[in-house]
């Protein structure tokens, strides 16, 4: 295949997976998926390897989609599948790692073949439980678990499958039509598909996901021959739920490729805040990515440079059924051991840590007297780590991109009045290159009775480390009426005109100030 | 286009662009008279004037006779913003909430490069004061404002030598009360200091969104004002007393006054008046569906025209650090003809990169060094050198004058950076450079089209700027339209769109209203009052009452959505009109996404208005047309694609073709500034408007022949 050709369709296939992804993100439900790109869509070829995915998912879906559709695929062999069939999971140690992201599949047929799939994995509205927070014991609590199934077989939706789910969601008409949106988005990415390879006259995509696969490990592995190969270390440290957590990191880089094994770190814990090894998988390619090749679009010719080593049983690779809830506290954490890891040998490259993860909060209330309820989540993020030649950006998304919800949305969805929403001076770290500034957010209730809160925070404790001979980030906190929550992953109560403070770490520096 | 001069009367249009200024003269008979005159940035109406009065002395016509002009200023506004050469500038807000345009919405643009530049928050921290007061989510005051404290910042700031002040408070779009204080406290104690309220500029939900609009309003105030000052009093000066009207970003005009208060709405005046320009050629042309398709030196851009208008939308982003990286920019959350550009024009630079695939653009040669052909330092490979090895341009051609090509350098500069490194041919090279480029457009065009629900393949392409018609034919082939347009007198299609864009005012109120428990008197009584207020503005812009048409629309979605769907509502809001309001939004999202959903809620979020009153029309003058292409047998080798090689092609210049003569392709119609390509099996005919009609040949469908 020419070069010219190449360029052509691979440009093609990310258009349609971008085309599938923007149709997802305009007609969910999801909070997090509209807001935040809290969702993916990518094309696969039949031996489930990544050939295209959308531009603007978040990175927890890096290199997900193949793991979980070889999982799909043990339960579903290809002989077994059949144009219309749609594959739906959203089992945390299949899927992406907790209960909200459904994984759906698509087979997708040319002239009676099998020659691709396509996947759309979003994070649905609600899935029952506990209210959303880490403080679960275990997976059952968590919400309503699907195996792997077929959702939708010949083009005919399952029923029982749909009639389950909404019996067990809070909000059954958002999610129904969340799964509307993603079966809409694997429409997308199949018709247009197919109208390609029509339109060009081609029976399938292997010769170009050849190509594409080969292109980008060849750049991808240029660039991983500048580091030196050899043994490098990293760790980060986090406050945990009762105990600090601690992440090791060995990285044992090759001319070849290299292996990311977390040996060492903490065992699985009896919080949400397990991970199962997909999303470690993730985030552990996540930073490789901005370090080597950050302008070449997502595929299995990037990702197959990596291997990945989770003992089983850490809080890394949690075995079933440890609650994973809140994964993400743990998972966006871990690019800063990468980084710290090889800041020695790409100190122009690398970051100080983040005031990491994003902290959400959720608020819930019901009346049942007035019969009146609601409920809403809400982000906010830290300061970033500050990098050669240019300080941290105060409050943005790392790793994952999730945006804020603007204040005047919150106070109409929810019963507060926020006080403030400010940079936090000089919250983060000194250096010759200076941390990112966290926030100041503080919200006060006006919901007549009891307001449930769950708060997702980490690094009120331990902040985050600068790099390089930088100083880290400030430490935040979370406040009820000037009283710090002393350990704010769980669920607090809010009584009508109770002050909430949240103060979101800061960034640590970059190199000796 | 020139005709007789008459005694009629004349409305004159300017459009200032970066290098040259266009002037257009257009008589209430249709009889239009152009002119060029290079820009002049330390003085923008020397120049107008010069050429105004050249036009005027040479047709015969005097300043009296001219009773309108349209400005087309959006450089000038573009380049405030871009450069942050706007005027020193506060912000007040609520306590607590001076960060918000620092804070933004806290994504990152690009995911994997960590040191992406975002935009800076064009007023520095110590000029962002807060004052004491608080609006809840309903309207009711919680805090009100201590007129002494709003005195004392405004003092700090004019102290601080602002000249412009912008105020954003909470909620100041349902409770608009505390943001007038500020506004009077501010013209007693600094009278001279302009004044932007966030209510009235963008009456919206979304405090970040809606300060920004703010903001970059009051940033760019003062300077528009003595800009528009200056072009008022300069044509005064000369004798002209016509009224003076400003292009605006949403494809209307718009009285000097109201212009000046609100400068933002002008951003992208420029090619919203080229969208114009283009839907008139297309309604001139009987053919009311286009994609034009517009390619200069750097860019290309496109804009869908439905049924005449042009395409509409309020995600635009002013002043991006990556000018094709979504998200770089600062959000305009105001109505803004939607057009997509891609960094790919005719000096974009082929390379091969770490993949070692070929790619175009968005890096360009510009016009200096230019493309390696032009000889003037370049060396690397554009799109132009491609054309020129592809035959589409005249090897012996000197671009009107300018420069003299070089088909070597064209040729070597492909061969070195191309060619060679990919292990292709020259020409192969060459015409893989014009597939990519052509390709990304069609690309682009489609997606923008499935966006918007339509399909592009019933659309004509309408191809204008240097490259576009160059181009048009393998672009069209890609999104799969069929017919090509190529406008008489394209050269000045913006100041021409100034002409024919009718006076527009709009307005947006954010009110969550779910259908099933609307109001509807309320709503009613907000969609009328918000026409009062327009019909005001119209009717002080010199509107008669009679003239004003509305139209009103509601952001729509289900309950739980995060997006809405702009639907069409009908004139009166009554009892029992739910039913009709949620059939209509079905539609709009059925059109937008393939289908409606069924039993879920629906609610508005926010109400708009329109007010326009339609431009006098323009009367069609029939083209000249010459004595027919029968004599003119130049020819020379064009590759085209779809035949996979050279073909000795027909060269005629356009001026000699013939009103109504069909003819067949393969052709290349020399018209000033570019070249049509038409190739075999195309078919032809120059309409009785002088614009070029393409019907692409059933041979161009791609066949299996041609691999890409």
């Amino acid at each position: 295949m020419s070069p010219i050709d190449l360029e052509i369709y691979w440009n093609r296939l990310i258009a349609i997976t971008d085309e599938a992804g923007a149709a997802l993100k305009r007609t969910s439900f999801s909070t997090v998926v509209r807001e935040s790109n809290d969702f993916a869509c990518v094309l696969l070829d039949t031996e489930a390897r990544l050939v295209a995915q959308s531009s603007l998912s978040i990175p927890g879906f890096i290199g997900t989609a193949p793991l979980s559709l070889a999982g799909m695929l043990k339960v579903f062999p290809r002989e077994s599948l059949a144009p219309g069939d749609i594959l739906f999971t959203n089992d945390p140690w299949v899927g992406t790692g907790h209960l909200p992201d459904a994984t759906m599949a698509a087979p997708i047929f040319l002239r009676g073949r099998l020659i691709a799939f396509a996947i759309a994995v979003a994070h649905l509205s609600d899935v029952g439980g506990r209210q959303w927070s880490a403080d679960a014991g275990e997976l059952f609590e968590e919400g309503i678990r699907f195996p792997v199934i077929k959702y939708a077989e010949a083009g005919r939706v399952n029923p029982l499958v749909q009639s389950l789910l909404e019996a067990n969601t809070r909000l059954p008409q958002q999610v129904k039509g969340d799964l509307e949106a993603q079966m809409g988005a694997l429409r997308v990415a199949e018709r247009r598909l197919t109208e390609m390879l029509d339109e060009y006259g081609l029976d399938g995509i292997d010769e170009i996901a050849a190509g594409i696969f080969r292109a980008s490990e060849e750049a991808a592995l240029r660039e991983l021959r500048n580091i030196p190969p050899g043994v490098y270390h990293g760790g980060v440290d986090s406050d945990g739920w009762d105990e600090p957590v601690r992440i090791r990191a060995t990285i044992t880089v090759t001319p070849a490729g290299v292996t990311v094994d977390y040996s060492g770190s903490t065992a699985q814990v009896r919080y949400g805040i397990n991970e199962t090894y997909n999303h470690t998988y993730a985030y552990t390619i996540y930073p490789f990515k901005c370090l080597l090749s950050p302008g070449i679009p997502n595929n299995d010719g990037f990702t197959r440079l990596f291997k990945v080593i989770a003992p089983e049983g850490t809080i890394v690779n949690a075995r079933h059924p440890a609650a994973v809830g809140a994964r993400h506290l743990i998972g966006h954490q871990l690019q800063a051991a990468v980084f710290e890891a090889l800041s020695g040998v790409l100190p122009e490259r690398v970051q100080a840590d983040s005031g990491t993860p994003l902290w959400s909060v959720l608020l819930r209330g019901i009346d049942t007297a007035r019969g009146t309820s609601f409920s809403t989540i809400l982000f906010f993020n830290g300061g970033m780590g500050a990098m050669r030649g240019r300080d941290g950006p105060p409050a943005a998304g790392f790793p994952a991109n999730i945006s804020n919800t603007p204040v005047e949305v919150a106070e109409t969805l929810a019963p507060v009045v926020f006080g403030a929403k400010r940079l936090a001076d000089d919250s983060g770290g000194a250096g010759a290159q200076v941390g990112g500034m966290g926030q100041v957010v503080s919200m006060r209730s006006r919901w007549p009775g009891r307001m449930r809160v769950s708060l997702l925070t980490d690094r009120t404790r331990i902040p985050a480390k600068g790099i390089l001979g930088g100083a880290p980030g400030r430490t935040g906190h979370v406040r009820v009426n000037g009283a710090d929550v002393p350990n704010p992953k769980g669920v607090i109560d809010l009584a009508e005109g109770d002050l909430l403070e949240l103060a979101l770490p800061g960034g640590g520096g970059y190199g000796a100030a | 286009m020139t005709g007789q001069a008459s005694a009629g009367r004349y409305r004159f249009a300017f459009d200032i662009g970066g290098t040259f200024t266009d002037l257009v003269l257009l008589g209430d008979d249709g009889t239009v008279f152009t002119g060029k005159v290079l820009s002049d940035h330390d003085d923008v109406v020397a120049p107008i004037r010069a050429g105004l009065a050249r036009m005027l002395a040479s047709h015969g016509i005097g300043v009296g006779q001219v009773h309108e002009v349209v400005a087309g200023a959006t450089t000038a506004v573009t380049n405030l913003v871009i450069e942050r050469k706007g005027a020193p500038t506060g912000l007040i807000a609520t306590a607590g909430f001076r960060d918000v345009i620092e804070i933004a919405r806290e994504l990152r643009y690009d995911l994997y490069d960590l040191a992406a530049p975002g935009p800076d928050p064009v007023i520095p921290r110590r000029l962002r004061v807060e004052v004491d007061e608080r609006v809840d989510a309903h309207g009711a005051v919680l805090c009100a404002p201590d007129p002494a404290q709003v005195e004392r910042v405004v003092r700090e700031l004019a102290g601080a030598g602002v000249r412009a002040i912008a105020v954003c408070l909470l909620h100041s779009f349902t409770n608009p009360a505390h943001e007038l204080l500020v506004r009077d406290v501010i013209r007693r104690v600094a009278p001279g200091v302009a004044v932007s309220l966030s209510h009235e500029v963008l009456g919206e939900l979304r405090e970040y969104e809606r300060t920004v609009a703010t903001v970059l309003n009051a940033y760019v105030m003062p300077m528009v004002g003595d800009y528009l000052g200056a072009i008022e009093s300069g044509l005064r000066d000369m004798g002209i007393a016509a009224t003076l009207r400003v292009m605006q970003s949403n494809g209307g005009v718009i009285s000097r006054e109201l212009g000046e208060r609100m400068p933002i709405r002008m951003l992208e005046s420029g090619p919203a008046a080229g969208a114009l320009g283009a839907a008139h050629a297309a309604q001139v042309a009987r053919t009311p569906d286009v994609i034009a398709f517009d390619m200069g030196g750097t860019t290309a851009k496109a804009c869908l025209v439905s049924d005449g208008t042009p395409a509409v939308t309020t995600e635009f982003e002013a002043a991006r650090t990556q000018r094709f990286k979504k998200g770089s920019g600062l959000p305009v959350r105001l109505p803004t003809v939607d057009l997509i550009e891609i960094g790919a024009g005719g000096g974009s630079i082929a390379h091969v990169d770490a993949t070692g695939l070929l790619k175009v653009g968005p890096h360009s040669a510009g016009s200096s060094p230019g493309p390696a052909c032009y000889g003037l330092g370049g060396d690397k490979p554009t799109v132009t050198d491609a054309a020129l090895v592809l035959g589409y341009l005249d090897p012996e051609g000197n671009l009107s004058g300018a420069v003299q090509l070089q088909p070597e350098r064209a040729r070597r500069a492909i061969e070195t950076h191309v060619a060679r490194p990919l292990g292709l041919g020259v020409i192969e090279a060459a015409n893989g450079i014009h597939r990519i480029v052509c390709e990304a457009m069609a690309a682009a065009a489609k997606i923008h089209a499935v966006e918007k629900g339509r399909d592009v393949r019933r659309y004509t392409l309408l191809a204008f700027g240097g490259a576009g018609p160059i181009h048009a034919r393998e672009v069209a082939r890609r999104t799969g339209c069929t017919e090509i347009l190529v406008p008489a007198n394209a050269g000045v299609f913006s100041a021409f769109g100034l002409l024919v864009a009718p006076m527009k005012v709009d307005r947006v109120r954010t009110r969550f209203t779910r259908l099933a428990e609307m109001d509807a008197a309320a709503v009613e009584a907000l969609l009328a009052a918000m026409e009062d207020s327009l019909g005001a503005e119209l009717a002080s812009a010199g509107v008669a009452p009679g003239a004003v048409n509305f139209r009103r629309s509601a952001d729509m979605r289900y309950v739980g959505q995060g997006f809405e769907v702009e639907t069409e509502l009908p004139a009166r809001i009554g009892a029992g009109v739910a039913p009709e309001l949620a059939r209509r939004f079905d539609a709009a999202y059925a059109q937008r996404f393939g289908s409606h959903l069924e039993n879920q809620r629906v609610e508005a979020v926010n109400w708009r208005v329109e007010a326009f009153a339609a431009a006098p029309p323009t009367p069609a003058r029939p083209a000249a047309g010459g004595s027919g292409a029968g004599a003119a047998r130049r020819t020379r080798p064009a590759f085209f694609p779809d035949v996979g090689d050279f073909v000795d092609t027909p060269v005629i210049a356009e001026a000699v073709l013939r009103v109504g003569e069909p003819m067949a392709g393969p052709a290349l119609i020399e018209q000033a500034g570019s070249t049509v390509v038409i190739g075999p099996g195309d078919r032809f005919v120059m309409d009785a408007a002088g614009n070029l009609r393409i019907a692409l040949g059933a041979f161009a469908a791609r066949g299996a022949k041609e691999n890409a």
